[in-house]
């Protein structure tokens, strides 16, 4: 086929497509006030309780999964099915259960549950968010200019993997996966089949229990799910007891997830295929970069450390108006523009931006290589960074290579340099 | 003629109001071939319209600020779901050309500054330096990312 008739071919489907989309008109949003600046901690005492415990139930719902994934074993078998005993990949996968952002521990034993209960599955998987932020690392990892850094794994929803005895059975089971709590919706092959009506609300301490199943279960598989509820799911969901002796525990359809170690750049496809090698999700560690060893340094190591890291919490503060954090760029005259540009509706995630300094080396004393991570109150951390300040004309600023590479991972790209 | 009236003038801005009446839809179209997703175009645009509706005393051109807003939406979207599941789920393939699934399920799995810069070029129409400022880039850039989204969907449609 000829540019010309792709470039036809695409013009035509796309306007031929958008034909298709006649939503009817929304309503403009009401003028809303600025956010008001938050009281002091001291003046919130019930807010700060309330977002401490919503981390230990977090911290112990991601600590439960893990521990849950962990305890199979890598040669879990479903051989009674004759299936390989290896990860299911999205391409493999009959559906695809997407879980909500905000799924607990309780929500994903529950789609656990439904699966091994239910004769139409004859295999599952389950992704974390994080393990899905690694797939998605290590797909775009040989992608060069890939925007992977900036991503972060809260923004990644937990999946669950299904292969079905019967792939006609897909739309039905599909209806009753929607109908637990935690479920978003379903998708086939990238086509989604069923949705959750509503948003679902956090699952109380019996929904596990009392989770729907399929109205015919086989009774080893019932014996399974009611197996793990009493052996894994105690209480609030997120307590784990004693693993009961292997020579007890009935055969079970999960295929743990399994990432390898290193990627794998000879593969050039979009396939997750469990024999493709993945980067296992790394949250907070950039394991490539490493501070450069020290060089000639300033006069006054300490107090020119401390110019850098107050300079450089600064300039990466989201409440300090970008104007002011510009002025703290290297030949930020050039550059204000396209900053300017990749700021376009991000500004309310922006605003909560801090720098988490590590450390600061100096190369000479007219540059010093920062070790940072950039946290977000509204929840992330980016992966661990080494930028570069640089002092110009008696100042320290953020070198221009710094300042690119972060809008690089906004995918915006500085003009070239001098 | 005054000094003042020899000033270039900016031209006259509509209201967001009216904004909103002509931009609302052509923006959900342009959300839902990035997305796939009519409901996630329709929360994209709502989103960008809030922002603009924040910055609106300082954005110079609010229809230009909102098409960036959108398209940095839809990035933001895929980066939350991943690639697979930017494909097109609600399409009534009965009333589209027998091609056009074909072509957008190859559009779909492009990466996401690819995709935009084919949708901003060949539904939109925008110059080589519109789609510039749009996605942060030079024309260069974008020259490339036509080029090269136009040879994996030449690879897929052949």
């Amino acid at each position: 086929m000829t540019d010309d008739r792709t470039e036809d071919a695409l013009r035509r489907a796309l306007h031929d497509a958008a034909r298709q989309v006649n939503v009817p008109m929304g309503r403009l949003p009401e003028p809303m006030p600025e956010p008001e600046p938050e009281p002091e901690p001291s003046a919130r005492p019930r807010a700060s309780a309330r977002v401490l415990a919503a981390l230990v139930v977090l911290v112990l719902a991601v600590g439960s999964i893990a521990f849950v994934l962990s305890r199979n074993d890598a040669n879990t078998s479903i051989s009674s099915l004759g299936l390989p005993a290896q990860a299911i990949s999205a391409q493999d996968a009959d559906l695809d259960v997407v879980m909500t952002l905000s799924v607990s521990g309780n929500e994903v034993a529950a789609v656990r549950d439904f699966a091994e209960a239910s004769p139409e599955v004859a295999a599952f998987t389950v992704v974390t968010g994080e393990q899905m932020y690694g797939e998605y690392l290590a797909r775009f990892a040989c992608e060069p200019g890939a925007d992977v850094r900036g991503y972060e794994p809260s923004e990644f929803n937990a999946h669950v993997r299904i292969v079905l005895v019967r792939v006609d059975a897909a739309e039905a089971v599909g209806r009753e996966l929607v109908t637990l709590a935690g479920v978003e919706d379903v998708t086939q092959h990238g086509h989604q089949i069923a949705v959750a009506a509503t948003t679902t609300e956090p699952t109380s301490p019996t929904t596990t229990t009392s989770a729907p199943t399929p109205s015919v279960a086989p009774a080893s598989t019932t014996a399974a799910s009611s197996s793990r509820d009493a052996s894994e799911i105690a209480g609030d969901g997120t307590t784990l007891l004693p693993e009961p002796p292997s020579t007890t525990r009935p055969a079970s359809k999960e295929v743990p997830f399994v990432a390898s170690t290193s990627a794998d750049c000879s593969h050039t496809g979009t396939s997750t295929s469990p024999g493709v090698p993945m980067q296992p999700p790394s949250p907070t560690v950039a394991p490539t970069e490493a501070l450069p060893p020290p060089g000639d340094q300033p006069a006054d190591v300490s107090a020119t450390r401390n110019a850098v890291i107050a300079m450089w919490m600064r300039q990466h503060d989201g409440s300090v108006p970008l104007a002011e954090r510009m002025g703290m760029v290297e030949q930020h005259e050039e550059l204000r523009s396209i900053t300017e540009q990749a700021a376009v509706g991000r500004e309310q995630r922006v605003a909560t931006m801090r720098a988490i300094i590590s450390d600061v080396v100096f190369v000479s004393p007219m540059r010093a290589a920062v070790d940072f991570r950039l946290a977000f109150t509204t929840g992330g951390t980016d992966m661990r960074q080494i930028g570069y300040a640089v002092l110009i004309d008696g100042q320290w600023l953020v070198s221009r290579e710094t300042h690119c590479s972060a809008l690089a991972r906004a995918d915006a790209h500085c003009p070239e340099g001098p | 003629m005054t000094l003042e009236q020899a000033q270039p003038r900016p031209a006259p801005r509509s209201s967001l109001a009216e904004l909103y009446a002509v931009q609302y839809l052509p923006m959900v179209r342009l959300a839902y071939l990035l997305t796939g997703s009519t409901a996630v175009a329709e929360d994209v645009v709502q989103d960008s319209f809030v922002q603009l509706q924040r910055k609106w005393a300082s954005v110079r051109e609010p229809a230009a600020y909102l098409r960036t807003s959108v398209v940095n939406g839809c990035n933001t979207h895929h980066r939350r779901v991943g690639r697979e599941r930017a494909r097109f789920p609600g399409l009534v393939t009965d009333s589209t050309m027998p091609e056009t699934p074909v072509v957008l399920d190859a559009l779909a799995v492009l990466p996401h500054r690819q995709r935009a810069a084919l949708v901003l070029r060949f539904y939109e129409d925008r110059t080589e330096a519109e789609i510039a400022e749009v996605l942060g880039c030079r024309p260069a850039t974008v020259r490339s990312l036509v080029h090269r989204g136009l040879a994996a969907l030449r690879t897929v449609l052949t």
